[in-house]
């Protein structure tokens, strides 16, 4: 009976985040099997122009191929859309924009990182997903003085692995709120 | 049942019910008090609801709840058994329990560990029909067996007395029924004796035992002659009877027809005259099934009789959302169905879009169901309504009857709750503002006592609610004064002003008609709050006004916002669905219609004028400023938004559709006139308009432009 009971409870809070993804093959496609060592904490490492950034796997829900996004008025540059993922509609933002990297091109690599911050989920379009690396707590390094304010903003920190150095966003001020609507006084007037 | 451990969480939705099933039978009982002649079914109905209440208070462990119920149940026990007479003074005691109940729900759904009992109010309910006299045992009661007369409860022998007190004949009906369908003829016999008087009760019969049978023996009181009654009920199994002493003798078998059983029966057709002994009002249906505890006697409770089952309303969002999507899978097999028309066999294909034909059918009933499911009557609101007026109308001193039409009128849950404070600061207004005192309404000609009526009535998929006084009115004049006065308008403005653009001055934040701040409203929040709820809403509200004869308020709402229906429109090379809730029409215009009156375009349309508006330049859509597609062929879409008419310029009509709105998140929920987003087939989503608030966002820049100008009038032009 209660195992019933569960089963049906389940049930409900499924549907309650209707459109949860399923796991399906381009859940983490790029390297997910190829996971670090235990007990260390897990990066997804991605490209924007030619910098490298990570973020903890904990916060990303999946990696997908680039989707269709639908353009919302008076939002910032960055804030490229609204996506549709399995019936999830999420804010899409452009990382590149985000932190001022000016030339980049969306290529056959480019992917869609959906992360999930807050309770909700936002895509961030990236050039580049490599892998999945598991770093060690203690490889924390400093964020270098030379790094701009604008963007040392929405670094946390920079993690090393044997072959790179590497950005991990803080998605708190990554993705604050504030900055994705356009106030009104910045737009222009009109008749 | 469950024990004590059931939360208190479900305790409060039920107990609110039930409170609010009684609040409803006091003023059932309020108005036949007036009237002069009470239904006893009214009275037990409130006791029963009372009942209920002190039995689950009980369970769930609400002890102050349980306490109030007890001595209220009490009061209510001695007033139907006629020992306490129904009074203004008591009625006012019983509603004042109404609000204790209420302040008592509320303190448990805060958490509050205290909660207050209150023990004035149970004094006062203790000491209604104290010392009342208990029916006189010696009266005569004719010819009844005195062994049927000891298996009476005390109720339904006060209830038999007072018949023939009133001079009512009493009759017995004896009733043969069918083990089968026993509850149903009960019930249909039941109704049909209520045509004609009181059933007092309903005893089992002691002769012949019939072996698939029951026999009942029904006491009625009634003011009709025995064979009114036997033509109507009589036949071969039900026989009606005098009780002995009366001047008509037994008509036995003689009187049956040659009806067939109970069931299915003919609705009872008696003469206009015989209606005379019915209640006039009949209580509403409560919950807890008054016919069945008739039937069950003091089994009630052990069973729940009530077909109905609570649902979480975020259970319901859930299946809509899922039929939601149902119906995007559903888009994009037709889709691959149309794709795949040549390439698979004709008998194959039509044999796959007739399936999928009617899937889509199907699909459409099933949201509709689930629409259905949500909907509840706004009479549920009106009850409510109807205890605010009394209360505002006595701290007012004023007289005040409520009318209230339509009550059965449909809406989504959550749109009648939402829109219930609104509805009551609008009353408020009304008996405040409207309504004048008794004397000065006389002196006025009018009657003494003020009317308001609450109408609702369905309008297309809409919903108009309107409330209307007989009071006083609003002058324009003095609105625009006021106005003024108040700093909300430039003195130059103000002479622009037609009447009705006056009006809509009392929607503005800060406009109030009285300067003293009174108890019951102009607390400075008024009708700009009420604006905002309903354009919350997607509704729109409306007034008309006539000095010294009444105000009237409309309000009209979408019945539902969970699906809802989008006009689907293309501008600047983007898609966007407007809530249909808010179009009221959509029309074709050529730029020669478009006037400019102080630099901003207008179109006139039913001899209103309405400013024009462009979906692409209030977005900042690329491609803005290089006008129409075609001047020829200009689509606007008319948008009401509040009090607010608005053209808005789009460069096509897609067609209509149904739509499931996702909301857009934290980080996009503040964009300025997007409400949400929605799939329209294909994964391809499309942005949701909120067009209140980018038609308010627009027309405010609008008017700030016009004061703008005003300020520079002499080398302006005027029209």
């Amino acid at each position: 009976m209660a195992e019933e009971h569960d089963a049906r409870r389940d049930l409900w809070s499924q549907l309650a985040t209707s459109g949860a993804p399923a796991p399906t093959e381009d859940i983490f496609a790029h390297g997910y099997a190829t996971a670090g060592p235990d007990r260390s904490a897990r990066f997804a490492v991605f490209r924007v122009g030619a910098e490298w950034y990570a973020l903890p796997i904990a916060c990303i829900e999946e990696i997908s191929k680039v989707f269709d996004t639908t353009l919302v008025p008076k939002t910032a540059p960055f804030v490229v859309g609204i996506g549709n993922v399995r019936g999830r509609i999420m804010p899409v933002v452009d990382v590149a924009t985000r932190l001022g990297i000016s030339s980049h091109v969306r290529g056959r690599e480019s992917r869609m990182l959906i992360v999930r911050h807050a309770d909700e989920p936002y895509a961030l379009v990236v050039d580049e997903v490599r892998q999945v690396v598991g770093l060690q707590p203690d490889v924390d390094e400093p964020v270098p003085e030379t790094m701009s304010a604008a963007r040392r903003r929405y670094i946390q920190k920079l993690v090393r692995d044997e072959e790179r150095l590497m950005a991990v966003l803080d998605l708190d001020t990554f993705l604050d709120p504030a900055d994705f609507v356009v106030s009104r006084s910045a737009g222009r007037g009109r008749t | 049942m469950a024990g004590r451990d059931r939360s208190i969480d479900e305790f409060i939705p039920e107990a609110q019910e039930v409170v609010e099933a009684f609040s409803r039978s006091l003023t059932a009982l309020e108005k036949q008090m007036k009237a002069g002649e009470i239904d006893p079914d009214v009275i037990n109905a409130a006791f029963r609801a009372v009942h209920s209440l002190k039995g689950m208070a009980g369970i769930f462990g609400a002890d102050a709840v349980s306490q109030t119920s007890h001595v209220l149940e009490a009061a209510l026990d001695r007033v139907r058994l006629g020992k306490a007479t129904l009074s203004p003074e008591v009625l006012d005691d019983l509603f004042a329990a109404v609000d204790a109940f209420s302040r008592q729900l509320a303190a448990y759904a805060a958490g509050e560990r205290e909660v207050p009992v209150p023990a004035n109010l149970l004094d006062r309910l203790g000491k209604i029909g104290e010392g009342g006299e208990k029916d006189d045992e010696a009266a005569f009661l004719p010819g009844l067996d005195p062994s049927v007369l000891g298996v009476l409860t005390e109720y339904e022998e006060h209830r038999l007395r007072e018949n023939v007190r009133l001079g009512r004949r009493i009759l017995r009906v004896h009733a043969r029924f069918a083990l089968a369908d026993l509850d149903v003829g009960i019930e249909t016999l039941k109704g049909e004796l209520k045509a004609f008087g009181e059933v007092v009760t309903y005893l089992p019969s002691m002769d012949e035992a019939e072996p698939d049978r029951i026999a009942l023996d029904i006491l009625l009181g009634t003011k009709c002659s025995l064979s009114e009654v036997a033509e109507a009920v009589a036949n071969d199994f039900v026989t009606v009877h005098a009780v002995g002493g009366q001047d008509e003798g037994a008509v036995d078998e003689a009187a049956r027809g040659g009806k067939v059983a109970p069931v299915p029966s003919n609705p009872p057709a008696p003469a206009a005259s015989s209606r005379s002994g019915t209640p006039a009002v009949k209580p509403p249906p409560t919950t807890f099934d008054a016919a069945a505890e008739d039937v069950a006697g003091d089994d009630v409770g052990v069973r729940s009789l009530s077909q109905t089952v609570r649902v979480d309303l975020r259970r319901l969002d859930a299946l809509m959302n899922l039929v939601g999507e149902l119906g995007v899978v559903q888009a994009s097999l037709d889709d691959i169905v149309a794709k795949s028309e040549h390439m698979i066999a004709g008998e194959l294909v039509r044999n796959l879009r007739l399936q999928v034909r009617t899937m889509e059918r199907k699909l459409s009933m099933l949201q509709q169901a689930i629409l259905d499911v949500r909907m509840v009557p706004i009479g549920n609101i009106f009850d409510k309504l109807g205890r605010v007026v009394r209360k505002i109308a006595r701290e007012t001193e004023k007289d005040v009857r409520l009318v209230v039409a339509g009550g059965d009128t449909e809406l989504d849950k959550l749109i009648a709750e939402e829109i219930s404070s609104p509805l009551v600061h609008m009353v408020r207004n009304c008996i405040d503002h409207g309504i004048e005192p008794p004397s000065e309404r006389v002196a006025a000609g009018k009657p003494a006592v003020g009317r308001i009526d609450l109408r609702a009535f369905p309008k297309g998929n809409r919903v108009v609610i309107e409330v209307e006084d007989d009071g006083r009115g609003m002058d324009w004049h003095v609105l625009v004064e006021r106005a003024v006065a108040r700093g909300l308008i430039e003195p130059a403005e103000a002479m622009d002003l037609s009447p009705s653009a006056a009006l809509d001055l009392i929607f503005l934040p800060g406009f109030s008609t009285r300067d003293e701040t009174t108890d019951v409203s102009g607390r400075g929040v008024g009708m700009d709050v009420v604006k905002t709820n309903v354009t919350n809403l997607s509704g729109m509200i409306d007034a008309q006004t006539e000095p010294g004869k009444g105000t009237k308020f409309a309000v009209t709402l979408p019945v539902s916002l969970a699906i809802i229906q989008a006009l689907v429109v293309d501008v600047a090379g983007e898609t966007f669905c407007l809530p249909l809730s808010s179009v009221l029409e959509a029309t074709l215009i050529t730029e020669e219609d478009i006037l400019t009156v102080e630099g901003q375009e207008v179109i006139t349309m039913h001899g209103r004028t309405l400013p024009l508006l462009h979906l692409s330049r209030l977005f900042d859509l690329p491609g803005a400023e290089l006008g129409f597609v075609d001047p020829s062929q200009i689509h606007v879409v008319v948008i009401g938004v509040a009090q607010h008419r608005v053209g808005l310029v789009v460069d096509m009509l897609r067609g209509q559709q149904d739509v499931v709105v996702k909301p857009l998140g934290r980080a996009l929920r503040r964009v300025v006139g997007v409400a949400g987003a929605t799939e329209l087939g294909a994964n391809r989503t499309v942005l949701l308009l909120d067009v209140a608030a980018l038609v308010q966002d627009a027309l405010r820049e609008v008017t700030r432009g016009t004061r703008l100008r005003s300020g520079a009038r002499e080398e302006g032009f005027r029209g």
